[in-house]
């Protein structure tokens, strides 16, 4: 599969002290997962990229730099790959951009008022649920360290909404073809954006921005989705993302910034929604023209429709003039992806796409243990049954979807470690993916077959001569007059010379 | 059940790689192969209705204030 990672924004709270500053509190948390990484761990690489790209707009000519500016100049050695000599600078790191590289090859850090967790490049469905769940882990232990280092606790929460017109991302990032013109990518992925919600969502008490409607949605995200393509990610959120920041070498590749995704507490989700997006890429790719009869009239409505769908029936306007369900148009992606499954992890993405779908074709209900939203709602729903009002004539009436006790499950659903989501999944209600040992061993050890193997060895064996690492360098301090940048402009590529060396202790 | 099998046969024949899945022309509830074993009803039952309990058990009198203390800042 193309190479892929996660990012995950948690929400955080102080439940003793609601009040509590949230970049302080993240920053704090930042700490505690470096205390937890034992030394195992280094520094974010913000610099050297361009470094005659001034902030202020203008860019110094070349032929005035002096030679000690030019540090994108890449010192060619055939045996060691490309190396940058960098100036040495010192220890000094902005409190509220704190970050932990970490041995598994994940950015943990702050952004913007949350706790952020960066999964490794991965190239499979099955190892993105992986180092997904060992970020949850992670940011799991960091809170527990946080509440003996530090005066107060933390919870986190794996969500995206705090119901008051606040939302938080979690992104999915793809390696795309170059080549493929950024407006046919766009205007061909958009449906299964859109539709993809029927199994990814992660389910939502309340309707608008500011939950000022009662009633349960599918998508966490949905409402706060207002533009088909744009550069933002934290205002008039679009479905497409157009940031071009690729990570990797700029003529080959593109970095598709997804920021519909909802965050999911689930695997089968996780699984699902990176590996169909990955086929479905592939498709647009090979200019798979089937796509273009997908192509929906209004896409923004769409978002808001399908999430208010629970009967997954509705028609959805497409640009050809005819309509078609959510299911139908997932059905439709599913058969074009087939002939885009190129290995065994793909075949696994296939058949658990066509499982979920007959599920939720059948009766949403029979999804309950692979779809988040699905499993929320039948909770929620014994819940209503439960705290029913019954008449004079015995008639029942559930509690309604406004009643506080209701919103409170679906913020505590998603409480890393003690939420109900995790409660569900420890009474053997929801399906897994990956095996609990395999989580644990995430936690400390990187991806074998993405450059995220050459970032994470090199912190775990040579944590005393990794000045920073940032997803596409690893700066290195071995008492020469400079820093050593070793490029690794590849994601694909999980050796280098220069670091296959230390990590092999040579 | 037959509204929307109707709808899928409608759609059937305008949507791509509908022939596929439908090739034999029947509804789709039909072609659907078994899907996998789902826990025993009567067991799901009792562990939803030990987490109910619990729920009740920790929310019944602060799910109010824990809403609205639950604020957070936007992101991206």
């Amino acid at each position: 599969m193309r190479v892929v990672g996660i990012e995950t924004e948690y929400g955080i709270a102080d439940p003793d002290r609601p009040q509590a500053n949230p970049i302080l509190m993240s920053s704090r948390l930042v700490e505690a997962c470096r205390g937890c990484a034992n030394g195992h761990t280094t520094r974010w690489d913000y610099g050297g990229e361009d470094p005659l790209q001034d902030q202020r707009g203008e860019r110094r000519d070349r032929a005035t730099a002096s030679a000690d500016m030019l540090t994108d100049a890449h010192e060619y050695r055939p045996e060691d790959g490309a190396v940058t000599l960098r100036r040495r600078r010192g220890s000094w790191e902005d409190p509220a951009h704190l970050n932990a590289v970490l041995s598994n090859g994940a950015r943990f850090y702050v952004d913007h008022a949350h706790p952020e967790y960066s999964g490794p490049e991965v190239r499979s469905a099955r190892d993105a649920v992986l180092w997904d769940a060992a970020g949850d882990r992670i940011a799991l232990a960091a809170a527990a360290r946080y509440a003996e280092d530090e005066d107060g606790r933390v919870e986190l929460y794996k969500n995206n909404v705090d119901g008051k017109g606040s939302s938080y991302g979690t992104h999915e990032n793809f390696l795309v073809d170059r080549a493929v013109d950024f407006s046919a990518l766009a205007s061909r992925l958009t449906a299964h954006l859109v539709t993809r919600q029927i199994f990814t969502g992660a389910g939502r008490v309340g309707l608008g921005q500011r939950s000022q409607e009662a009633g349960f949605q599918i998508s966490q995200r949905a409402d706060y989705m207002e533009a088909e393509l744009g550069l933002e990610t934290t205002l008039r959120r679009p479905i497409v993302n157009t940031r071009d920041e690729p990570h990797a070498t700029r003529a080959q590749w593109r970095r598709l910034h997804v920021i519909i995704g909802d965050a999911n507490c689930l695997q089968v989700p996780v699984f699902l929604k990176v590996g169909t997006t990955a086929l479905v890429l592939s498709a647009i790719e090979a200019d798979d023209e089937r796509l273009d009869a997908l192509v929906l009239a209004d896409p923004v409505a769409a978002v808001g429709q399908v999430s208010r769908d629970l009967t997954l029936r509705s028609g959805l306007p497409l640009a050809s003039g005819e309509s078609a369900t959510a299911l139908e148009i997932q059905r439709a992606l599913l058969e074009i992806c087939r002939s885009y499954a190129g290995d065994a992890d793909d075949a696994l993405v296939i058949a658990r796409w066509e499982a979920v779908l007959e599920a939720l074709s059948r009766d949403p209900m029979e999804a309950a243990a692979d779809v988040e939203w699905v499993a929320k709602l039948r909770l929620l729903g014994r819940l209503r049954d439960k705290h029913a009002t019954v008449d004079s004539d015995g008639v029942a009436t559930p509690l309604a979807w406004d009643a506080p006790l209701l919103s409170a499950i679906d913020v505590q659903w998603s409480r890393l470690g003690d939420g109900w989501a995790a409660k569900l999944a420890a009474a053997g209600q929801v399906s897994v993916v990956v095996d609990t040992h395999e989580v644990e061993r995430a936690v400390t050890h990187a991806p074998a077959d993405t450059r995220a193997r050459l970032r994470g060895g090199v912190v775990a064996a040579r944590p005393d001569v990794v000045d920073a690492a940032g997803w596409s360098s690893v700066v290195l301090d071995l008492d020469g007059d400079h820093l050593e940048v070793v490029h690794l402009d590849d994601p694909h590529r999980a050796s280098h010379p220069v670091l296959d060396r230390l990590i092999r202790g040579a | 059940m037959t509204r929307r099998a109707t709808t899928a046969s409608a759609a059937r024949s305008r949507l791509p790689g509908m022939g596929q899945t439908f090739s034999s022309g029947q509804p789709y509830e039909d072609d659907a192969p078994e899907p996998a074993p789902a826990p025993a009803k009567a067991e799901s039952t009792d562990a939803l209705d030990s987490l109910l309990d619990e729920i009740d058990d920790s929310l019944q009198t602060n799910a109010e204030q824990f809403v609205r203390s639950f604020v957070q800042k936007g992101g991206q």
